[in-house]
C-alpha cells in the first residue's frame, strides 16, 4: 500500500485486498453499538463521582456528539464507496514514478552505461505484449508490476554493476575514458565486437525506454481502466477536506476496538502478544493509526 | 462545608455569605485522562486547538498525561470547564471536570 499525499488530498494506491477491507469495515468498527465501545466513545464527564450530572450530560449534551460523529463516520462511508481497482497510474512521486524517473536518468546516461547494460541486460528478459491492444487487463496489470519489479533490481544492481565496470575498465595505456572497451578484467574487447555490444545494450535500453512509454500510453488511453472483478490492487481518494472526518472516524474505530478487547498501554507498546480477535483488533489499532498520523501531519482539527 | 466562623446567636447571616464567597472562590479543573489508544501527537494538537497551548505547553500536558495517567490542563469557572470537557469528548479524550481540592 502507498499513501500519496497531494494538493487535493490523499490517494491509498496499491491496496492490497485485505488492505481495502481494512478500510472498508472501518465505520463498522466505529459504531458504539457495544456497551464497552459506547462507553468509551461516551465518557462520563466526572468519573461518575456526579452522578446528577453525568445524567444532565446524557441528556443534553451525548445527543449532540452522537450527532457530530454520526456525520463524520457517514462523510468516510461516503468516500470509502470510492474504493476502486488501482489504475496502475503514475502519480507524481510514487514509488512507480520514482523507478520510472530514476531510469530516465540512466538513459541520458546511456552512452557512459552502454557496457552496464551488457552486465545488467540479461537480469531484464523483458517481453513485451505486442499486437493485443486490449490484451486481458490482469495480465497487463501482471506485465506491468514485472517491468516495475525489474526496473527496481535494475536500480539495485545498477551500483554492483558500475563498480565492477569501474574495476574491469583499465586500458593498457592507463588512460581513463567511458568507452565500453572490455567485458571482463583484464580484456579488451575488439572493435566489431565492441560495436556488437553498444548495440546489444542499445537495443536493450530502447526496448526498456518503449515499455515506459508504453505503460504512460495505456494509462493514458484507458487500457488500464478499472475493473474491480479481475485485479488484485485497489486505490482510494480522499479529498483534504475530508480529513477531519478522517481522523475522527479513525479515532473512533480505534478507541471503540480498544475498549471492546480490553487493549492496555502494554499491548499498544508491543510487549505483549495476542492471537485471535484480539491480536486482530490490535492490529486494526495500529493500521488505522498510521494513516491518522499521516492525515494528523496536513489537517486541522 | 466547614464554617469559616462559628455561629453565635443570630449571626447566620454572616456564615452564609461567608460560604457564597468560599464557594464560588473554589475553581473546577478540567482534567485529561491517559488511554492507550489516542496518539500522542493527536492529544498534543488537541490541546493547542481546544486551549490555545502553544506546541511546547500542549506537548508538556501531554507527556503528564501519559507518564502519570491524568493532567490538570484548565482551572476556572464550572460553566467553562463544562465547555472544554464537550470540546474534549468532540474530539474523544479522556475528559472530566472536577471540583478543585
Amino acid at each position: 500500500m502507498e499513501i500519496l499525499t497531494t494538493d487535493s488530498g490523499w490517494v491509498f494506491d496499491e491496496m492490497s485486498p485485505f488492505i481495502a477491507e481494512l478500510l472498508r469495515i472501518l465505520p463498522a468498527c466505529a459504531a458504539p453499538e457495544d456497551d464497552a465501545a459506547r462507553k468509551r466513545i461516551f465518557s462520563s464527564p466526572t468519573s461518575g463521582d456526579e452522578p446528577e450530572a453525568d445524567d444532565d450530560w446524557r441528556e443534553y449534551v451525548e445527543p449532540d456528539l452522537r450527532e457530530l460523529f454520526k456525520t463524520h463516520v457517514d462523510v468516510v462511508t461516503a468516500d470509502l464507496r470510492g474504493i476502486r481497482a488501482s489504475e496502475v497510474s503514475l502519480h507524481p512521486g510514487s514509488v512507480r514514478d520514482r523507478t520510472v524517473k530514476s531510469y530516465s536518468g540512466l538513459l541520458a546516461k546511456l552512452p557512459s552505461l552502454t557496457h552496464l547494460g551488457l552486465i545488467v541486460g540479461g537480469r531484464l528478459p523483458l517481453q513485451p505484449p505486442e499486437g493485443r491492444p486490449r490484451e486481458d487487463l490482469v495480465k497487463r496489470i501482471e506485465f506491468i508490476r514485472r517491468i516495475v519489479s525489474e526496473l527496481h533490481e535494475f536500480e539495485k544492481q545498477r551500483d554492483v554493476a558500475l563498480d565492477q565496470f569501474l574495476s574491469s575498465f583499465c586500458p593498457a595505456d592507463g588512460e581513463s575514458t567511458l568507452l565500453p572497451l572490455s567485458d571482463k578484467p583484464g580484456r579488451l574487447l575488439d572493435p566489431p565486437e565492441r560495436s556488437k555490444a553498444v548495440q546489444h545494450a542499445l537495443k536493450r535500453f530502447q526496448a526498456l525506454g518503449k515499455f515506459r512509454h508504453k505503460i504512460k500510453e495505456s494509462v493514458a488511453t484507458g487500457d488500464l481502466s478499472t475493473n474491480p472483478q479481475s485485479v488484485e490492487a485497489f486505490a482510494l481518494s480522499i479529498p483534504a477536506e475530508n480529513g477531519r472526518a478522517w481522523i475522527h472516524t479513525l479515532n473512533q474505530a480505534r478507541l471503540a476496538l480498544g475498549a471492546r478487547h480490553d487493549v492496555t498501554d502494554d499491548d499498544t507498546a508491543g510487549q505483549r502478544h495476542h492471537g485471535g480477535e484480539k491480536g486482530f483488533a490490535i492490529m486494526q489499532i495500529d493500521f488505522y493509526g498510521m494513516i491518522l498520523s499521516v492525515m494528523l501531519g496536513r489537517t486541522e482539527l | 462545608m466547614k464554617p469559616m466562623f462559628a455561629a453565635t446567636g443570630g449571626d447566620v447571616l454572616t456564615e452564609e455569605e461567608v460560604q457564597t464567597e468560599e464557594a464560588l472562590d473554589i475553581p473546577w479543573n478540567v482534567i485529561v485522562h491517559n488511554d492507550p489508544i489516542n496518539l500522542m501527537e493527536y492529544v498534543s494538537k488537541v490541546f493547542m486547538k481546544v486551549l490555545g497551548f502553544s506546541r511546547q505547553k500542549a506537548e508538556i500536558h501531554m507527556l503528564e498525561v501519559h507518564l502519570k495517567g491524568r493532567s490538570i490542563v484548565w482551572s476556572g469557572a464550572r460553566e467553562r470547564a463544562e465547555a472544554y470537557v464537550q470540546e474534549f469528548h468532540s474530539h474523544l479524550l479522556l475528559a472530566t471536570i472536577a471540583k478543585a481540592r
